[in-house]
């Protein structure tokens, strides 16, 4: 299942470059971060088809949208943190609203830029932009599931936001596999729990299981992958199957998968939901595993919440 | 004087009165709904009715030409002035005009792309129709185009620092297919531009960003046909063409005054207004 770390962005790099062959509307925009995304590698293939439109994060939003009302479909990638926050409201209104066919990548999402701190940490895109109508949003958790989301991108013809945590990573999805918008993926069987995982959280998840499964806990491990629309029936199966939700995300336990699920699971079935995640709370700068380890769902951090979710799901 | 010349002034009158006609269709719009933007409505309707009337190619029986030019109205707050040239157009009924901002309306009080016959961009955020018309000039580029954009920006909304985002992009990108036109009445909701946050002279900015830039009276017709002639002529540059314009131009009592940049008409005042505009009629 887990083969050696692959490079979350050199993956997205190689299939907007491959996607840029098969799609001429296809064009792409930065805001000064195109040796920091690897989007230069497709404006050296396709100069007339790329655009860095330097540090101004709102500009490159509004002229997306420009651009899709006109037939492209821009792939706008830049910051997480200045894509979802700073140009929110271009997004909302010029993006969202009409439906245009923009695709915002935001990058370095989570606390994938550590060391940089706070200031470019970002840890409630997700709950900002899942709050407006019309938005797609998907979290790849692995370079084949990146690929997979631009495909999916350039498949559906509406509003996007894709969430790129960069690093390395174990790699759980199988080469040129096919994942949906509005569909989670079962990457391991499990009868006791249901671990729900969205992001490169797979590698610490994983991790957690094995040792579950030495104490006899038998976790099922789904990778989410598209966060709005939520695959609400693979989630509902699971809450009846195993009879409790574990939510792990790099993101704010505030407005993020975790309150997603509680709320789909509160309205249908209600079962003991676990949600980690990063604290309430702005970080520091520190190495990306140290952050992880202290303030997030390291795998020390699931097994402990799910035999939260254990003893919640026995009454005790 | 000469058949072009002659034509010419034809042409101005004929765009002047239309210009009446927006006013008028505007001030029975916003009564009807209560409550609304009439100053910067009035300022620009010269303006509109110069490019809906001669300026644009479009085609109100084919919305979607491909080949059509695009127009944005950054200050989306302007919208009757715009729905009424549609509807002049031939985009949708005049009917539809009544039914502004009404539940249900394809009229939404800021233009609704997805609602709207004619409106290719949504907007009315301030600061962000320049962005849009960035993009659409940059689409328009890459598809060899030879359609054009022209936004239509307050002056207030320069305030925004998006708004200097697209200016040093268009410059950037030379956007010879990028025309922004500033309806500069002076005036914003809390007074005047001078004295909130100072514009200044917005040509030697337009020009020091490495824009042609242009100042008219953004009421005299002719000036502005020269104007937009001559952006046509710069391949190289975007322009920006300064509309110098009263706020709230063509009712005396709302020229040049804060407090008509929204507000409240009674019955009696809508007369008044419609009588100084010649009342020209509005229906069908």
């Amino acid at each position: 299942m887990k083969s050696d770390l692959q490079s979350i962005r050199d993956a997205y790099a190689e299939i907007l470059l491959e996607l840029g062959s098969q799609h001429p509307e296809l064009v792409v925009l930065d805001a000064d971060g195109a040796r920091t995304h690897r989007t230069e590698q497709f404006g050296r293939a396709y100069p007339e088809r790329f655009f860095d439109l330097g540090i101004a994060e709102q500009n490159t939003v509004a002229v997306a949208a420009g651009m899709a009302s006109a037939g492209k479909v821009p792939v706008a990638t830049m910051f997480a943190n200045f894509a979802a926050l700073r140009a929110l409201e271009q997004i909302k209104t010029l993006i969202s609203y009409p439906r245009l066919n923009v695709k915002i990548v935001g990058g370095y999402a989570g606390v994938s830029d550590g060391p940089d701190g706070p200031t470019h940490h970002c840890l409630m895109d997700l709950a900002a932009i899942r709050a407006l109508p019309n938005m797609v949003v998907l979290t790849p958790s692995d370079t084949n599931a990146v690929r997979a989301s631009m495909v999916a991108a350039l498949r559906h013809r509406g509003p996007m936001y894709i969430r790129l945590v960069y690093g390395t990573f174990g790699t759980y999805h199988q080469a040129g596999c096919d994942l949906r918008v509005g569909r989670g993926t079962i990457l391991a069987e499990g009868q006791d729990v249901t671990i729900l995982a969205s992001g490169p959280v797979l590698d610490e998840v994983m991790l957690a299981r094995e040792f579950l499964q030495k104490s006899g806990i038998a976790a099922r491990v789904v990778d989410l992958f598209s966060i709005k629309p939520l695959d609400d029936t693979l989630i509902l199966q699971s809450a009846l199957e195993t009879g409790t939700l574990v939510t792990v995300e790099e993101h704010s336990v505030i407005g993020g998968i975790g309150e997603a699920v509680a709320s789909l699971v509160s309205a249908h079935f209600p079962v003991p939901v676990e949600r980690l995640g990063y604290p309430d709370r702005h970080l520091e700068s520190a190495p990306y595993s140290a952050l992880v380890d202290r303030y997030g769902p390291s795998a020390a951090a699931i097994v402990r919440g799910v035999e939260r979710a254990m003893a919640r799901k026995h009454g005790a | 004087m000469t058949v072009v010349a002659k034509d010419r002034e034809i042409l101005v009158r004929q765009l002047s009165e239309r210009a009446s006609l927006l006013r008028c269709h505007t001030l029975r719009m916003i009564y009807q709904c209560g409550k609304g933007h009439y100053g910067g409505a009035l300022s620009a309707a010269e303006i509109v009715a110069a490019l809906y009337f001669h300026e644009l190619r479009i085609r109100s029986y084919q919305p979607d030409w491909p080949e059509r030019d695009r127009f944005v109205l950054s200050k989306g707050h302007a919208a009757p002035v715009w729905y009424a040239a549609l509807a002049e157009c031939g985009f949708f009924p005049i009917s539809w005009l009544e039914t502004f901002k009404q539940m249900g309306s394809r009229l939404q009080g800021h233009p609704d792309m997805t609602k709207t016959p004619g409106v290719d961009m949504t907007s009315g955020a301030l600061g962000e129709g320049l962005s849009a018309g960035v993009g659409i000039a940059l689409a328009q580029r890459i598809d060899d185009s030879p359609s054009r954009v022209y936004v239509l920006m307050g002056d207030g909304e320069m305030q925004e620092g998006c708004v200097w985002e697209a200016i040093l992009a268009a410059a950037h990108n030379r956007l010879g297919n990028l025309v922004a036109i500033v309806d500069r009445n002076g005036l914003q909701v809390d007074g005047p531009t001078e004295r909130i946050v100072g514009l200044g002279s917005l040509i030697t900015k337009f020009r020091a960003f490495e824009w042609q830039a242009i100042e008219v009276d953004g009421h005299d017709i002719e000036e502005l046909l020269t104007a937009l002639d001559q952006a046509r002529r710069v391949s190289d540059r975007p322009t920006a063409i300064v509309a110098r314009t009263t706020k709230g131009k063509g009712v005396s009592f709302m020229e040049g005054r804060t407090e008509w940049h929204s507000n409240t008409l009674d019955a009696s005042q809508l007369s008044q207004a419609l009588a100084e505009l010649g009342d020209l009629p509005c229906e069908e």
